[in-house]
């Protein structure tokens, strides 16, 4: 890499020499037409100098508060966009102003001693395309920056300079040559593109019917500029109808996708496809693809008008041809939205149906327990009409059902305050108590329990009475 | 017998046309492919975004890109996912130099899209009201019901709601201005082919509404896109 500029103060006061720098690089001296130019900006400022002198140039904050002028139009050069970062670099960028606008340089690893002191190094890749021929100058690059001694510290505004200074590093010119790409050797189907290339091409579908069309997409990728260059002409493609091209062109990559048409069913392949262009290193070279195996299938040819009103614009831009009326090949209907909103609401309406048919199926499960609560009163009338009924198990059944627990549990002290839990008042569920403890107990042989079957039913009747009252709600 | 010799007439009358608008293309006659198309426009049994495209075909051919675009648009009320229509526009948007985002096709066609939410939302109901679904499953199944719910408005939005009337540029250049009068200064200048909205009508005027700005312009300078 040759560095060809050097640094040349013509206005520079002793500050800016001492505490920045700004220098301008080529790759080489010699471009050809249409060769990608990458121009290395490098600037630097004190570490120190950064830190407590400088100050900001505009409102906006910079990184490194600085100005540098006179890379926006070089004379016969076009300033290409930036690529951006490329993926996995991870290196810190500072801002600063270039050309009047925001831009970002990557703050280099390497530090630089100027004058015995450290200098932070910034770098900023620029790309020019020489559009034509002949010396290449760039003059007037400035940098400019301000500082000042002493600050005062505003509330509001921060540090403020009180003895605010501005100086400016003007650079030598530079010079590179721009030649004219050579006559010798130039192939015909030159395309323009200057650097070094690859091609790929790939068709899609490989078997279709006759009159049907086919998307052929080449993709050329490599070192060079890629937007300034004709794509190739697939003007007179054997056997095929071209109807056209869509270009997009990324950061490493630019695709061509043309749309063509087998004309008869004798077609086997797309055929092979050449890229010529210019390798600054090695003169005119050519990229080719491989023919790509087709399949045609019997089909209807396609309706090519025989002769036209106009002659066509360009050679290798067309329309997809007429639809036949009505047809075979006429267009699917859109889909109507009358058949959307059902289908979309369908799942909906399925689940609601699923909720209520779960929901269903749980109760009736809870109602199939044994035995079910609301029975549970015919089940103790229907026991204590059988002779020989054991009272008192009757009514521990009966209450235990009523009380959803198992007839065990309600012999138990806490009977009286469940009861009064599921509404039953607090006379009667201290009734009810003391009678199946009585009757529990005459089976251990405890004295006879004042209960007969009049008693019990009566009991159970107004239990129920107020279990039912309390389940309406009353 | 009469009536029966008539509807004979009537669709022998229109294939005989379609069958002229044909010929007449195949041989160059691109204007007199361009009014027999046109003529069929009024029978309401042929496919209506056949025949715009195929009237924006012919104008192609005659060279006027802006009145191609505005015939493609209108086809494309009609078929909005047929890749031929999808080509020609982005072509002719190229050619004019305009944006031709919109001529690309959504990546999954309408009908297995529909198909897609139908099972997505169905996954993640199921996973809502089925009992004794282990956790991860139903976590998996729920998650299918926004991707579902996501699915259901861009079909809705696309297919159900309906879209705002828009309008072409036909003429080379047109001029908007705030009011509709002509002596007025114009507030923007746009070439053929720009696509506008249109906010309000009157007989001679239209207000329509541009990325760049808004203002009235005369009827007659735009093609409206209605189906």
């Amino acid at each position: 890499m040759k560095v060809l500029a050097l640094l040349f103060c013509l206005q520079a006061s002793e500050v800016a020499l001492q505490h920045a720098f700004v220098e301008l690089e080529a790759e080489r001296d010699r471009y050809y037409v249409h060769q990608v130019i990458r121009l290395s900006l490098r600037f630097g400022v004190e570490e120190d100098f950064l830190r407590t002198r400088m100050v900001q140039l505009f409102r906006r904050h910079l990184d490194v508060p600085v100005r540098i002028d006179g890379l926006e139009k070089l004379p016969g050069a076009e300033r290409l966009a930036d690529l951006g970062r490329s993926p996995g670099d991870r290196r810190r960028r500072m801002s600063f102003v270039l050309d009047k606008e925001l831009a970002w340089a990557v703050l280099l690893d390497e530090k630089r001693i100027q004058s015995g002191r450290s200098m932070l190094v910034l770098e900023l890749t620029l790309r020019y395309l020489p559009t034509r021929a002949g010396p290449l100058r760039i003059v007037g690059l400035r940098m400019q920056f301000a500082h000042a001694t002493r600050f005062r510290q505003d509330f509001l505004e921060g540090r403020v300079p009180l003895d605010r200074r501005e100086s400016a590093l003007l650079a030598e010119s530079l010079e590179l040559d721009i030649e004219p790409l050579p006559e010798e050797g130039r192939p015909r189907e030159f395309s323009g593109a200057v650097g070094r290339f690859k091609l790929r091409a790939e068709a899609e579908p490989r078997k279709l019917e006759l009159g049907r069309s086919l998307e052929l997409t080449l993709r050329i990728a490599g070192q060079g500029e890629l937007r300034h260059f004709d794509p190739p002409r697939l003007d007179g493609l054997p056997g095929f109808h071209v109807y056209g091209r869509i270009e997009d062109a990324g950061r490493t990559e630019r695709r061509i996708t043309y749309s063509i048409a087998p004309l008869s069913e004798a077609v086997r392949e797309v055929p092979g496809l050449v890229f010529s262009f210019f390798d600054p290193d090695a003169g005119y070279r050519s990229a080719h693809t491989e023919a790509i195996p087709l399949e045609v299938l019997p089909g209807r040819p396609l309706p090519l008008p025989v002769t036209r009103d106009e002659p066509r614009e360009e050679a290798g831009f067309d329309i997809k041809g007429i639809k036949r009326i009505p047809g075979a090949a006429a267009a699917r209907p859109a889909m109507s939205r009358a058949l959307v909103l059902p289908v979309l609401l369908a799942p909906w309406l399925l689940a609601c149906g699923l909720w209520l048919g779960l929901r269903h199926s749980s109760r009736r499960k809870d109602n199939m327990r044994e035995p079910p609560a609301r029975d549970a009163a015919v089940v103790f009338r229907a026991r204590l009409e059988r002779p020989g009924a054991d009272l008192a198990g009757a009514l521990a059944e009966f209450l235990a059902a009523r009380l959803e627990c198992r007839p065990a549990a309600v012999v138990a002290p806490e009977l009286p305050a469940r009861l009064e839990a599921r509404g039953v008042t607090a006379e009667l569920a201290e009734q009810c108590h003391r009678l199946l403890d009585a009757m529990i107990a005459e089976r251990y042989g405890a004295e006879a329990a004042a209960a007969d079957r009049r008693a019990v039913r009566e009991l159970a009747e107004a239990l129920e009475t107020c279990f039912q009252g309390r389940e309406s709600g009353c | 017998m009469l009536a029966l010799l008539f509807g004979l007439c009537l669709v022998l009358g229109d294939s005989g046309e379609l069958e002229r608008a044909e010929r007449a293309w195949r041989a160059g006659r691109y204007g007199e492919a361009f009014a027999a198309y046109e003529r069929a426009l009024s029978d309401p049994e042929l496919p209506r975004g056949a025949l715009l495209y195929n009237l924006g075909n012919c104008a192609y051919r005659r060279g006027r890109r802006a009145e191609a675009l505005l015939y493609y648009r209108r086809a494309r009320l009609h078929m909005p996912d047929d890749g031929e229509l999808l080509f020609n526009l982005r072509l002719v948007l190229n050619e004019l130099g305009l944006e031709s985002g919109e001529g690309w096709r959504d990546p999954i066609s309408p009908a297995p899209l529909l198909l897609l939410v139908t099972l997505l939302q169905s996954a993640g109901l199921l996973g809502l009201l089925l009992p004794g679904l282990r956790r991860r499953a139903r976590r998996l199944l729920l998650l299918c019901l926004p991707l579902g719910l996501l699915g259901a408005a861009r079909l809705v939005q696309t297919r159900c709601l309906p879209s705002p009337l828009e309008a072409v540029v036909l003429a080379e250049r047109i001029v908007l201005r705030p009011e509709p009068h002509r002596d007025l200064a114009p507030v923007l200048e746009l070439e053929a082919g720009q696509l506008l909205r249109v906010a309000e009508a009157s007989d001679r005027w239209l207000r329509v509404l541009h990325p760049l700005g808004s203002g009235w312009t005369e009827a007659r300078t735009v093609g409206l896109i209605e189906r």
